[in-house]
């Protein structure tokens, strides 16, 4: 009878399981989709070769991840236990026995568990199956060795995930039989109010000045810690959160309460919203605010080395490619291209000598790098004609290996004329940007010129490479994995921090439907309630956001070692990352908008 | 000279039950007229309909059929934002649970109304402090629902439903959930508002000793009006309450 009462249960509150198992599976794909990577030797050193600590990141990361579960599943678990104390209260009271409820409970803790974990790693392989095929779509690289499948993967989700499941079983189990039936009935209506006194609250923003100051000093001296500098960062600015969210919201919803804006419409009942919610939510915004800046510094990175290859490429030549007689279809591929600078240069090629026009390169010099204070400060000038024969080196990059003993001789326009030798062109040009037009070069380089010589053709193989092109292709190689993982890593966290604060703001949906019917009692316009909704959300994504932002353009300071600017074009990252974060903002304003303004049936507000 | 009533319902019915499945009819005919600072009771037994009833007039609810006019205004056909600003403007309800939201202190609850209608914060302190007054609460203004006892907290309520001068004040079972000694203080309260204020008050009750507080009672029976019961000027109170339960002995078999 009991297992039909609790079943019973389970169907009346579906929506609430749906809500709670969509949270799990989520989480649980996730984690899987950063195992493939993690436990993925292969991989890592195939990708990460460059740099000896990659293998310590995600290590790292994976030890993170871990702790952060539990946080969640914390969360997914008094979720659960908020959601089923009625019930078994109410079971309690019909005479069921505490040894069959506590069994009951556990039974239902672990049944999720292992539905959801089951649910999150095929999500996992499906996702993770999807995503690589994204990343060489969007960013042109193709991971090695990367497998979607994965049984190391699914091992250690399968291990975390049902030993987490296992403890909050335990829990929830001694919870549900330790109360008395009474309090597990009225729980739903005990409001909990805990506001601290003046005192330690002061106390405690000082704190979390102190440890914010402190992790930011930490990462803008990597050097101290070493490689203890992330943990610690993490820790300190982790706390410096927590504490400066305990402390210091209260006291300005307070402020913000005494003034007169407060008078106007809803905006007492959302400042008083906030102040109930946001001793319950200082932990989650820790979490969010963290998981916020892991995953805009990770994609920022990501997008960091991106850059870093296309500027690193342009500052290793002034031209893009050299063709030397380009063919019809080359020529159409280049008229497809954003070119900024091309130059045309006729020449002459005996046994030992190629000749050019001196008249033609005084018109239009041919061009070199001059290096400022750093690869994104580079310049491209002019190279005098006697220069250029003194320091032919540059030039010569263009030419087929078949000429590179020949020496460089500019003559005159007479003297040229006068060379019995047929007449080459060789087409020099500059692409605003290598990465936008990546395939296209690729398809010209590969391509036979008028001669039926191809660039990679004319030249031995991983010698002298022509123009940047070629030295993006081998940074390409070597960073292209980190550009990868930030990108991963980045989506991986974006996704963890949405579904937390989903499933921490959707569980209190439930305690609202009341506070919100009631409203609507009072007379408050429907478009008001909405404006309510979307502010307090609003409140709610800025909070963790503003301080994300904060970690990151300190926590950047770190990859100075390996990016040449961590800073540059940082825009890029944070629009993408706004836009991203934006989206999630909208969704929760609507998901909570239709728990919360439910249509009654045949009633009409 | 004709007084536009307060209360105007005609040919009124509500049938619950949507197509293909059982159809329920709650009310089947209810036509009454309240005026102006009267002070009406609606009793019967649980299912007779009464819930239903106070629902329409307070169109919480709307109507299969029939017409439901509060001071003039036909609200049954009320929409959107219409019913929204009617509901924040004309009409006042106290609810048998209270319905404080708490999350706001007594003063920022009483204040929602006024906040609504974009009263400016100058106006809303007077007229929150004047209703406060009258209901004898001005100590409790800045405690949370939670540090409020029972009766504390409909008089909260009730202020809150008065602020801002409605034609009528609902109740629904307002006493419901109070004990003996704070439901007769709230009851002796409405009736001190009826009479000095001239506020109209119509309430839900099945307790025949609140409702020997009103003037008039309408006693429902399966979703009619079955009979209507004045109380006589100089009647008191218990002789009034004497004739309730009569007419609740014969009226309920």
């Amino acid at each position: 009878m009991l297992r039909k009462l609790a079943i019973g249960g389970l169907r009346n509150r579906w929506k609430d399981y749906l809500i709670l198992l969509s949270g799990l599976v989520v989480s649980s794909a996730i984690f899987y989709l950063f195992e493939t990577l993690a436990t993925n030797d292969r991989y890592l050193h195939a990708n990460g070769e460059a740099v000896s600590f990659t293998g310590y990141i995600f290590n790292f990361g994976s030890t993170l991840l871990v702790l952060i579960t539990f946080v969640y599943l914390n969360y997914a678990n008094s979720f659960l236990l908020n959601m089923r104390k009625r019930d078994y209260g109410l079971f309690m009271m019909l005479g069921a026995k505490k040894k069959k409820i506590g069994q009951l409970v556990w039974l239902e803790t672990i049944l999720i568990g292992i539905l959801s974990t089951t649910m999150g790693i095929a999500g996992g392989v499906l996702a993770s199956s999807f995503v690589p095929q994204l990343l060489t779509k969007m960013l042109g690289i193709t991971p090695k060795y990367y497998e979607p499948f994965w049984m190391k993967a699914v091992l250690w989700t399968v291990f975390l995930y049902l030993a987490l499941f296992l403890l909050g079983a335990f829990v929830n189990t001694i919870v549900m039989v330790r109360k008395p039936a009474l309090h597990l009935l009225k729980s739903e209506q005990v409001v909990s109010k805990n506001f601290m006194s003046w005192y330690i609250q002061l106390l405690q923003a000082f704190m979390g000045m102190l440890f914010l100051i402190a992790g930011y000093w930490v990462m803008s001296e990597p050097s101290i810690l070493k490689q203890k500098t992330i943990p610690a960062a993490l820790l300190s600015l982790s706390l410096g959160s927590y504490f400066l969210f305990n402390a210091s919201i209260i006291v300005i919803i307070d402020f913000l309460k005494k003034t007169q804006m407060s008078k106007k419409e809803l905006n007492a009942f959302t400042l008083g919203q906030l102040k109930y919610r946001i001793h319950d939510y200082t932990k989650i915004l820790t979490v969010v605010s963290m998981l916020f800046a892991l995953a805009l510094g990770a994609i920022t990175t990501g997008i960091g080395f991106r850059n870093s290859i296309e500027n690193t490429a342009r500052a290793q030549s002034a031209y893009t490619l050299g063709i030397v007689n380009p063919s019809k279809k080359q020529k159409k591929w280049l008229s497809e291209m954003d070119i900024t600078k091309r130059s045309t240069y006729k020449l002459k090629i005996d046994e030992s000598t190629v000749y050019f026009d001196k008249n033609q390169l005084r018109h239009a010099p041919f061009q070199i790098v001059k290096f400022g204070s750093s690869l994104y400060n580079i310049k491209y000038v002019d190279q005098k004609v006697a220069a250029l024969e003194k320091n032919s080196d540059e030039i010569m990059t263009f030419l087929p290996t078949a000429n590179s003993k020949h020496s460089v001789k500019i003559a005159d326009k007479n003297i040229f004329a006068g060379i019995n030798t047929k007449t080459e062109t060789l087409f020099l040009f500059r692409v605003k940007n290598i990465t936008n037009d990546y395939g296209l070069l690729q398809k010209v380089e590969n391509a036979k010129n008028k001669n039926g010589m191809s660039i990679t053709g004319q030249r031995p193989k991983d010698n002298l490479v022509n123009g940047s092109f070629g030295s993006f292709k081998q940074l390409k190689a070597i960073y292209g994995g980190f550009e990868f993982m930030g990108a991963f890593l980045g989506i991986a966290f974006l996704a963890m921090l949405a579904s937390c604060l989903m499933f921490k703001i959707l569980s209190g949906a439930f305690a609202d439907v009341r506070r919100y019917q009631m409203l609507a009692k009072l007379g408050v316009r429907r478009s008001k309630l909405k404006n309510a909704i979307k502010k307090e959300i609003a409140i709610l994504f800025a909070i963790p956001g503003v301080l994300g932002v904060m970690h990151v353009l300190f926590g950047l300071k770190l990859f100075e070692g390996l990016l040449e600017n961590p800073y540059y074009a940082i825009w890029v990252p944070f629009t993408i990352f706004a836009l991203l974060y934006f989206g999630y903002y909208v969704v929760m304003v609507l998901m909570y908008g239709r728990i919360v303004l439910k249509k009654k049936n045949g009633q009409s507000d | 000279m004709l007084k536009t009533p307060v209360v105007k319902v005609v040919n009124l019915q509500k049938i619950y039950g949507k197509r293909n499945e059982k159809k329920y009819m709650a009310l089947k005919q209810i036509d009454f007229e309240m005026q102006k600072g009267e002070f009406v009771g609606i009793m019967g037994a649980s299912g007779s309909g009464k819930t239903t009833l106070l629902n329409m007039l307070s169109t919480f609810d709307k109507p299969t059929a029939g017409s439901v006019k509060i001071a003039g205004d036909e609200v049954s056909s009320l929409k959107g934002n219409h019913l929204a600003d009617f509901r924040a403007q004309k009409i006042g309800f106290i609810f048998q649970d209270f319905n404080l939201i708490e999350s706001l202190t007594a003063a920022e609850n009483i204040a929602l109304p006024l906040s609504l209608q974009n009263c400016s914060a100058s106006e809303i302190d007077k007229k929150v402090t004047k209703v406060t007054q009258i209901l004898g609460i001005s100590a409790l203004l800045k405690k949370y629902p939670y540090e409020l006892s029972g009766g504390q907290k409909q008089r909260v309520a009730c202020a809150r439903a008065l602020v801002h001068n409605p034609a009528i004040l609902f109740g629904d079972e307002p006493t419901g959930a109070l004990d003996s000694k704070s439901a007769r203080e709230m009851l002796k309260l409405l009736t001190k508002i009826n009479i000095e204020h001239a506020t109209s008050i119509l309430m839900v009750t099945h307790d025949a000793f609140s409702a020997s507080f009103c003037n008039r009672i309408l006693f429902i029976k399966d979703g009619c009006i079955g009979r209507e019961l004045i109380k006589e000027n100089e009647q008191t109170r218990s002789a009034f309450y004497q004739e309730i339960l009569d007419v609740l002995g014969t009226f309920e078999q």
